[in-house]
């Protein structure tokens, strides 16, 4: 019985977006084969996915470098949202300041800080890990601040014991803020991956998914450009399973129904 | 019984500010509890008897008054960690397991990792739950966890306990085997202890006084001597002294509720 609802429970959730995806993938790849389209317009899903197997090895590197930006990116912003909002939650006013302003700054797009920041980093991983951690932040911080900010009833036990800032931060504020910080990574991490490509599409270092992209696009070849992006996806796909992971692992003290 | 002071609350009033103007809970409130003496304080809903415990515990100021714990301020009382707090829920640290939950106090008080184990584990073993110990909060029932808090409550041996309502969400059958379990504890530990409840026997049944609560402001309209023969056990129950004091502490409870509330 217990086997059988598990079984129910993976079919009913992964068969939605299994067969979404088969639908997309057909009527594309129908689409493609029925109007006779040129493979530099719109490649068709097979040949994409061919080009992604053969060019694997070159794909695999140069995704590995992108994946190295984001997440330096990424963990910077992390740190940064960590160290800003544990100085400033427990200040009402100012957390407050800093949260209407990173409101503000997730609307900042890409583009816009490219320039700035090859200014003072130039062209290169430097640059694209500062645009990474700038795009980051806004989003992680108020997860994270949201998280630090959050009262239950166990701060009047930590009053009660006349428990000091220090251990109040380590035994209650930080480990009570992990769903937080997991769902901000859950958030962030996929849109590191685009930040990065993006900068890389606008000038980075050669050997990355984003150059290679801007190299392939302009020399109009569109496959190999498809097969670039099908490696952004996977890359993004597997950083977002990699951050459930971790989040699964911190959550272990929650009971298995939540 | 000693003759120092367990707590003491002198002319204590608490007046809350609401969207809708002043709202007076507590209301000149002069209360005495020797050291060592168990009291439970019993009144109508909304009667200002939990703002009462945390005045007692400095986690509300009073408006007008003062309150000593353990012979100090409340105030200096928290610092110096002369009482422990037993929350209606059992507020374990959901991340944390038994013995860290209870030896968490230890943890605040800086010491080390050793002797807060021996601790805890001493503290566990008294409310039965040994075995139990690397579990975390979720994976027991809401009477094993709140076992849990009051070990936790026991580790720092405070002179003073402060009980809000820790068995008010427990069955009845839970909730007599804890009221057993705590008499017991009681015989070793020696505390003085401030309960809170909406049970008219649990407070008959623990107490050497029950002090009963008018309804809204909580004014002190009764504060009854119990005597049962000690030790407290199930045949307590059946004692003529204790359905005596039950019919007194419902005569006054019922006169409390038909009260008008201000």
């Amino acid at each position: 019985m217990k086997k059988e609802s598990k079984l129910i429970f993976w079919v009913t959730r992964l068969a939605p977006p299994i067969l979404t995806f088969s639908v997309f993938i057909a009527i594309w790849e129908s689409y493609v084969y029925f109007k006779d389209i040129s493979v530099i317009l719109l490649p068709s899903p097979h040949k994409v996915a061919g080009e992604f197997v053969s060019n694997f090895w070159q794909l695999n590197k140069f995704a590995r470098n992108t994946l190295f930006e984001a997440a330096i990116g990424l963990f910077a912003a992390t740190l940064l949202s960590l160290v800003i909002a544990g100085s400033t939650y427990s200040s009402r006013k100012l957390s407050g300041i800093l949260e209407n302003y990173s409101a503000l700054a997730k609307a900042l797009p890409t583009v816009a800080i490219y320039p700035i920041c090859t200014v003072f980093f130039g062209i290169g991983t430097k640059a694209i890990v500062a645009i990474v951690t700038i795009g980051i932040f806004p989003i992680m911080f108020l997860y994270v601040l949201r998280g630090f900010a959050g009262v239950s009833e166990h701060d009047a036990l930590m009053e009660s014991l006349s428990a000091g800032k220090k251990h109040r931060f380590v035994d209650l504020v930080l480990p009570r803020s992990v769903s937080y910080l997991m769902a901000g990574l859950r958030a962030s991490a996929p849109t590191a991956i685009i930040i990065t490509i993006v900068a890389e599409y606008f000038g980075g270092e050669v050997r990355t998914l984003g150059a290679y992209i801007r190299r392939e696009s302009s020399n109009l070849h569109t496959l190999e450009m498809w097969g670039a992006i099908l490696a952004a996806c996977v890359l993004g796909l597997a950083v977002f399973g990699c951050v459930s992971l971790i989040d699964r692992y911190f959550s272990k003290w929650r009971p298995a129904s939540d | 019984m000693s003759n120092e002071i367990g707590l003491e609350a002198i002319g204590v009033s608490k007046i809350f500010d609401t969207p809708t103007g002043t709202l007076l809970a507590v209301d000149d409130v002069n209360l005495k509890v020797p050291a060592g003496e168990f009291i439970s304080v019993i009144g109508p809903s909304g009667c200002g008897k939990s703002t009462l415990l945390r005045m007692f515990a400095d986690l509300d100021s009073p408006t007008t008054g003062s309150l000593n714990v353990a012979n100090l301020p409340s105030s200096e009382a928290r610092i110096q960690r002369k009482y422990a707090f037993v929350f209606q829920a059992p507020t374990l640290l959901p991340w944390k397991s038994v013995l860290k939950n209870v030896a968490l106090p230890l943890k605040i008080m800086g010491k080390g990792k050793e002797e807060r184990e021996k601790v805890a584990k001493e503290m566990i073993h008294l409310v039965g739950l040994e075995g139990f110990e690397n579990r975390l909060p979720w994976q027991l029932s809401g009477g094993m966890q709140q076992r849990v808090s009051i070990a936790r409550a026991l580790t720092v041996r405070p002179p003073v306990l402060l009980m809000d309502e820790p068995f008010g969400a427990l069955d009845e059958i839970t909730r007599d085997r804890m009221n057993q379990e705590l008499v017991n504890l009681r015989a070793t530990q020696h505390q003085t202890v401030m309960f809170i409840t909406h049970s008219i026997s649990e407070a008959v049944f623990l107490s050497d006084r029950v002090v009963v609560m008018s309804a809204r402001p909580g004014r002190i309209i009764a504060d009854i001597e119990i005597d049962l023969p000690e030790p407290r056990t199930a045949e307590s129950r059946l004692h003529p002294n204790f359905s005596a004091h039950v019919t007194a502490i419902r005569g006054y409870l019922v006169d409390a509720y038909n009260a008008p509330q201000k």
